[in-house]
């Protein structure tokens, strides 16, 4: 192609893009189609991809073809091996793509797709991206080391400690939140519980089949285990239909946590080959495939958005979370713009399998684009649906009451209508009992799906079966990270613990292995249990508490990543990481202190406790409640010291970074690189 | 057909197929001298390594 040919596409897709990106913003007086979101969100990334990931590439980090990477040097057939690099994009990218960025934006959808679509464009290719691909470059200068290892080497001991405390908190806040998210999910649904309890004994099977009868043959295994999870949405049905059956699946939310609690305990301990393993096998098989198909979907059925662009809960009195836009989209939407939790896999197993440096902009900013883009897709799955449906599926019950009645007339009086006969049609259609109050955005995302889905491929008549394969699809992959998860929290945790008693660091010794998982498992389950008593439905406090902790992380990624930059001798160009973390550390900060100290009960934690401390000591709560609001008044002020120590940890991690920037820069100390030795490669 | 083919054996390769055959490749290339693991040895001692580290995210 020629240059100014070339140039002239450059330019038009430039122009499409800022064509579709104000339209999306600045129309206001209809409703718009959901291709100028596709439209704009595309050409945005692809300009984004073309220019500023290969400046990054080149100009800030200069990657270099000519040195050998880990995976040419180590090369031990085993841990460290050159890798087909679009092999490596949909293994790096079936890694970070979990249930975050599905349920996130489903969440934000209170406000209205304007502020969460253009965070998760904005953020993914200026925060995200730009992370995922900085962490990544700098773990393959190092030999792969971990974010933890290389805080420690690039900035210090006090650093590198910080960030594993750090990593292990919000690990434990994450696995709580997203098991609360499948627990709403399966609340008194035979059919869905039924489906994903016997996606237990499908991985029991496949896991027997992959280790004694075709030893690593996985894609067959998975399309095998496939079509047997299919035949179990599809049987789900009559289960739910036979009134015995449906009894022997049908759970209030609090067997459903023990039930997860137990479940994520056994899978920490058992053997990997037999339960954990093939399980996300058939996760990662079922994920690819269906992101693919609402691709798809979106763009066969190209819906029309019923959401305002923005709703009137942007002044922060919304039921879904409370809190105003800023800072609080920022926080609710976290995996798909940015998300901390991507710099352990970009410093995980991605950066051993590497074969060029330069592949690293495809992988690490490449596949967090298409994150964001599973993340714009969720959006807009939540979006097709009437605000009137979608408030009335994510108000928490201890908002509008239980009466359906009370509750519709209370959304309808916000401005989006909605009637007890439309909540009916669509419990019926979808195959529930009731579809009101399913907070956690996993149950309105499925409806999002069904609804796009139904429209390509079967109608109306297999919204049901459409619905609860959608559910699912999140309850598999939630329970694939919660059991993943729960053991990597392990293996941390023993790492830590190793610190102050030897032999609690030994894999093998297993009173060790017992202890640390029963601590992990405990650690989330807690927060999990808290959040199923909760009135409030419990995403409306922990969700908050788990994306300030997963931004925070980011920071810390960040701040690590600047270090690096600063010793590289490119402080002129440390804008690249410095500008985003300056923006989450303004959003996570404020959010925190908001979370502790806000005087709005709704928002701040404290206040909360206050207002039912004083609710107490007024003689206002019944004796039989008692009980439950003590729980509740600790449970808040525990909150409040979570976020504290979530804020604190950042804040260490930022001042010991910036002692050691101001240290170089003002050359008071020489910087030392921990980079591995430049070798020459023998690739072409 | 042979597209389905060749998608069906990225997919594959992506989920982790044909890390048993660069092994032996690896091993008989580099340390000819070393007993290979069968392929049930190494299928289980991969995953022990794969599921000791963060590699799954929200």
């Amino acid at each position: 192609m020629s240059k100014a040919l070339r140039a002239g596409l450059w330019i038009l897709i430039s122009v499409a893009g800022a064509g579709a990106l104000s339209a999306v913003a600045l129309r206001r007086d209809e409703p718009i189609n959901a291709m100028w979101i596709i439209v704009a969100a595309v050409c945005v990334y692809v300009v984004a991809y073309r220019f500023y990931s290969r400046f990054i590439a080149f100009k800030v980090m200069g990657l270099d073809d000519t040195r050998a990477t880990p995976a040419e040097r180590l090369d031990d057939g085993r841990d460290f091996v050159p890798t087909n690099k679009w092999i490596l994009l949909g293994h790096h990218f079936a890694a970070i793509a979990g249930p975050g960025p599905l349920v996130g934006p489903t969440l934000a959808a209170q406000l209205g797709y304007l502020p969460g679509t253009l965070w998760l464009i904005i953020g993914a290719v200026l925060g995200g991206c730009v992370q995922d691909f900085v962490i990544l470059f700098a773990s393959i200068r190092r030999n792969g080391k971990s974010l933890g290892q290389i805080a420690k080497e690039e900035v210090g001991p006090v650093a590198g400690l910080t960030a594993l405390c750090a990593i292990i908190s919000i690990l434990v806040i994450l696995l709580a939140v997203i098991a609360l998210v499948i627990t709403n999910a399966l609340k008194s649904s035979p059919w869905g519980t039924f489906t994903l309890a016997m996606t237990i004994p499908i991985a029991l099977l496949m896991g027997v089949y992959l280790r004694f009868l075709r030893p690593g043959k996985v894609l067959e295994t998975s399309v095998l285990g496939f079509v047997l999870v299919m035949a179990a949405v599809i049987g789900g049905q009559y289960i739910a239909q036979a009134p015995r059956l449906a009894a022997l699946f049908t759970f209030d939310a609090r067997a459903l946590a023990w039930m997860i609690i137990a479940y994520g305990f056994a899978a920490s301990v058992l053997p990997v080959w037999l339960l954990l393993a093939p399980r996300d096998y058939l996760s990662t098989f079922i994920k690819l495939g269906t992101i693919f198909l609402l691709a798809l979907g979106i763009l066969a059925v190209r819906p029309t958005l019923a959401m305002p662009a923005l709703s009137r809960f942007v002044d922060g009195s919304g039921p879904v979370f409370s809190g105003k836009i800023f800072p609080f989209a920022f926080i609710t939407i976290a995996c798909g713009a940015i998300s901390g939790f991507h710099s352990l896999i970009s410093s995980g197993t991605t950066p051993k399998l590497i074969t060029k440096e330069s592949q690293a902009r495809l992988i690490g900013y490449g596949s967090m684009l298409a994150e964001s883009f599973v993340g714009i897709m969720a959006m807009i799955a939540a979006c097709v649906l009437q605000p009137g449906i979608y408030f009335a599926i994510n108000s928490p019950a201890g908002i509008v009451g239980s009466n359906p009645a009370a509750a519709t007339a209370m959304i309808s009086s916000w401005g989006y209508t909605v009637t007890p006969a439309d909540m009916q049609n669509l419990s019926r259609m979808v195959g529930e009992q009731t579809m009101f109050s399913r907070t956690g955005g996993a149950p309105s995302l499925a409806v999002g799906m069904a609804h796009i889905f139904a429209r390509t491929l079967g109608g109306h008549a297999f919204t049901a079966i459409w619905y609860h394969f959608a559910i699912m699809f999140e309850a598999l992959f939630i329970l694939t990270v919660l059991d993943a998860g729960s053991r990597v929290g392990r293996f941390l945790l023993q790492d830590l613990l190793g610190h102050v008693w030897k032999p609690l660091a030994r894999t093998s010794w297993y009173p060790g292995v017992i202890l640390t998982s029963a601590l992990i498992v405990a650690g989330w389950g807690y927060f999990l249990y808290q959040g199923v008593m909760d009135p409030l439905g419990g995403i409306n406090s922990l969700w908050p508490l788990f994306g300030i902790a997963n931004q925070l992380l980011a920071v810390v990624a960040l701040c690590v990543a600047t270090s690096i930059l600063i010793k590289m001798n490119k402080a002129r160009y440390a804008w690249v990481t410095v500008l985003p973390m300056l923006w989450l550390v303004l959003a996570t900060q404020t959010a925190g202190f908001q979370k502790i100290f806000h005087p709005d009960p709704r928002i701040g934690f404290l206040a909360e406790a206050d207002r039912l401390s004083g609710l107490v000591s007024a003689g206002a709560v019944p004796v039989d409640k008692l009980a439950a609001v003590q729980r509740q008044i600790f449970n808040n002020r525990l909150d409040a010291a979570v976020t504290g120590l979530f804020v604190l940890m950042v804040l260490v991690i930022l001042i010991e970074c910036a002692r050691e920037w101001l240290a170089i820069l003002s050359h008071r100390k020489i910087p030392v690189l921990c980079e591995a030795e430049y070798q020459v490669t023998s690739y072409k | 057909m042979q597209f389905l083919i060749k998608v069906w054996n990225m997919l594959g390769q992506v989920m982790g197929e044909g890390e048993y055959l660069r092994y032996c490749e690896h091993m008989r290339a580099r340390h000819p001298e070393l007993k290979l693991m069968t392929a049930r040895e190494f299928y289980v001692s991969r995953l022990n390594e794969k599921y000791s580290r963060p590699n799954k995210c929200c």
